[in-house]
């Protein structure tokens, strides 16, 4: 063909915002390593303990969260993954008490089925008296819910019973249990 | 035929509308940009937190492979409905899918990986700071609004410095903010259905009620939408608005998106309200600033729209009286809603064709530097066509408001049909998309294709095939077509 090759036609490039990117680049480093430094900074100090009421501090196993007090008795939760503990500090002297009243709220619904209550005596090295009962089901919540298994532990302190109930998505409970023995063991109770 | 020319010379302000020229619409680019160091900032980071996400799915696919498959179509089924939501806000300016699959990407390999760390890391030094019991309270509240919106707003200007010619109006930056934020939202749904909820069918069902259905609307779509629509002031305004505001604008719906974040992440109502009541009160008001914010924009796009068609008006493609019709949506579906009961549902297509071929004679308006060029000339053909076969519909328009002499007017203007009365020389030729030797957009023109000579300007003759197609050829390249 006749025509020639065509001509290049100079056009303005783009600007390359080399600086732009750098930037970006540093806020993307910063966050993280000023995160890093200024944990590693902290890291040091003591924890501020969880007291959930009549002295008992309540013990957080590695890899574990502390999610904070619920309702008005000021219930301590802790979780990993779907495990949950509820840590709940009670007037009273017989730990049956308290694990009685919470299978007969539960068998109430329908939807939860609950397990004897047996006294435990190696869930505490102190020797404080404890019992324990195991339950599965479906809570009612908003919403769709899951099936869960888990169990209630009461320790008997000084007038006053600690509740520990501990659960987990049904089958996965069994991941969690060494955790939440480690909980109920280590927590101080006076 | 004609390949897309990046980066043409903004034409003069005109003094009649505003100091702002029409957004470059029809100029489109794409996310691969080698030359670009932004381009290759993003592929780092896609790659980094591609191999974070590929161990996240891996551990999601051993704690349960029904599940992990359940969460993806779930979330294929919450987040499809969005983009197109998304998409069809974007009417006038669809974004190249290539950046919005970036964006996606962003949302879900990159902000997970390095916001995860983030939070992680400063959630410690909360803690240790203030104590176990404020931390569990406001750890997350004071952390991941932060460190979230920042690195999705960090994706979104990438983006922009990736392919700046996309950013051109308010709504590109929403629709880029909202598509990161949505990437974001399905990773940390499906995180949390695996491993928070517990990965199981009901756990994960149960998952899908409280973080999509539950709060869906609310989330990071509108963080970062709200975020990205302020980054798309700063840059898109920069010929009729100062730094400072601009600088004032993008902060300030910044400071918005993380306050939204904030109010949503922050304790209140959580615990003592039903579900649908915590998330409406925390959820709304931003939702409702977000629409807000949707509605300036598209205003002003609908304004873009007029100014990039002015020069429209009285050309082949679009008719004074159609404009007032094509101003903005309901002005479209109002034209829409009277052309059905006079030509029924074919004429009502027939409309809403024309109409979405003016917008894109918009977007070609815009994409071109000059009115010769034969991708103009060509789209204004087209939308004259539909309107002729529209308008021999009974009734059509009469119920648009066309006048009789109007109507008359655009049919005796309506060109001939096809007749070839040109054929390119033995030697061949070429087409060029204007007038112009220095044009590199040109085609190569076979010996003895036939043509129809539309119009002659000096030595330069434009020319159109058989099958529609519009080009500038030189004279030395076409001779007389013989007789039939």
């Amino acid at each position: 063909m006749a025509l020639p090759p065509p001509a290049v036609v100079a056009r303005p490039a783009p600007p390359k915002g080399w600086l732009a990117t750098m930037v970006i680049l540093a806020i993307m480093l910063a966050i993280p390593i000023g995160g890093y430094v200024a944990a590693k900074s902290v890291i040091g100090l003591p924890d501020k303990p969880i007291d959930a009421g009549h002295g008992v501090i309540v013990a957080v196993p590695e890899d574990w969260q502390y999610r904070g007090r619920f309702g008005s008795d000021n219930t301590v939760l802790l979780s990993h993954g779907t495990a949950n503990v509820a840590i709940t500090v009670q007037d009273g002297t017989d730990e049956r008490a308290p694990l009685a009243d919470l299978r007969t709220e539960w068998e109430a619904t329908g939807t939860v089925s609950t397990g004897d209550t047996v006294a435990v005596t190696d869930a505490r090295t102190d020797g404080k008296p404890a019992a324990r009962f195991p339950y599965s089901g479906t809570f009612p919540e908003e919403g769709p819910s899951s099936p869960v298994e888990g169990e209630v532990t009461g320790v008997r302190g000084a007038g006053f019973i600690t509740v520990f109930d501990a659960w987990a998505g049904k089958g996965q409970f069994i991941n969690a249990s060494g955790d939440v023995a480690q909980v109920i063991r280590e927590t101080t109770i006076p | 035929m004609i390949e897309a020319v990046v980066s043409p010379p903004l034409p003069a302000p005109s003094p009649n509308v505003s100091r702002r020229p029409p957004p470059r619409w029809g100029v489109q680019t794409g996310l691969i940009q080698s030359r670009q160091p932004a381009f290759w900032l993003f592929v780092v980071a896609l790659f980094v937190g591609g191999l974070y996400g590929l161990l996240i799915q891996l551990s999601a696919l051993l704690v349960s492979p029904v599940g992990w498959l359940l969460s993806l179509v779930l979330l294929a089924l919450y987040a499809l409905p969005v983009l197109l939501v998304i998409r069809w806000l974007d009417l006038y300016e669809r974004e190249p899918r290539s950046m919005l699959v970036g964006a996606f990407l962003w949302g879900y390999l990159v902000v997970p990986l390095f916001a995860g760390f983030g939070n992680d890391l400063w959630g410690i030094v909360i803690a240790k700071l203030g104590g176990a019991d404020f931390a569990a309270q406001w750890s997350d509240a004071l952390t991941a609004p932060v460190i979230e919106e920042t690195f999705k707003y960090l994706g979104v200007a990438l983006l922009f410095l990736v392919a700046r010619a996309e950013f051109d109006d308010l709504i590109d930056g929403f629709v880029y903010g909202a598509v990161v934020g949505l990437g974001f939202a399905c990773a940390e749904d499906l995180f949390y259905f695996m491993f928070k909820f517990g990965g199981d069918v009901a756990q994960v069902l149960q998952g899908f009620w409280v973080r999509v259905i539950a709060s869906g609307l609310y989330g990071h779509v509108t963080f970062t939408g709200i975020a990205g629509i302020g980054l798309a002031y700063f840059v898109s305004r920069r010929l009729d608005r100062s730094l400072g505001r601009r600088l004032a604008v993008a902060a300030g719906l910044l400071l918005l998106a993380i306050t939204a974040h904030f109010v949503w992440n922050s304790p209140w109502l959580w615990e003592d309200q039903p579900l649908f009541v915590a998330t409406t009160f925390k959820g709304l008001p931003f939702f409702i600033g977000l629409l807000i914010l949707l509605y300036l924009a598209r205003r002003r796009e609908n304004d873009a729209l007029s100014e990039a068609l002015a020069g429209e008006i009285g050309q082949p493609g679009l008719l004074p009286s159609e404009m007032a019709a094509l101003r903005d949506m309901r002005s479209r579906r109002a034209a829409a809603a009277r052309v059905r009961p006079a030509g029924g549902p074919q004429a009502q297509r027939l409309l809403k064709q024309l109409q979405r071929e003016q917008i894109r004679l918009a977007l070609t308006s815009t994409a071109v530097d000059s009115t010769d060029d034969a991708g103009l000339l060509q789209q204004r053909a087209v939308c004259q066509a539909l309107r002729l076969r529209l308008w021999q519909t009974p009734g059509v328009s009469q119920a648009l408001g066309i006048s009789a002499d109007e109507a008359a007017a655009a049919f005796a203007a309506a060109p001939a049909a096809w007749t070839r009365n040109a054929v390119v020389i033995t030697t061949g030729g070429w087409a060029l998309a204007t007038p112009d030797w220095n044009d590199p957009r040109r085609v190569g023109l076979p010996p003895r294709l036939e043509l129809q000579v539309m119009q002659e300007r000096g030595p330069w003759i434009l020319v159109r095939s058989r099958a529609g197609w519009l080009g500038w050829t030189y004279v030395s390249y076409l001779e007389a077509a013989p007789a039939a």
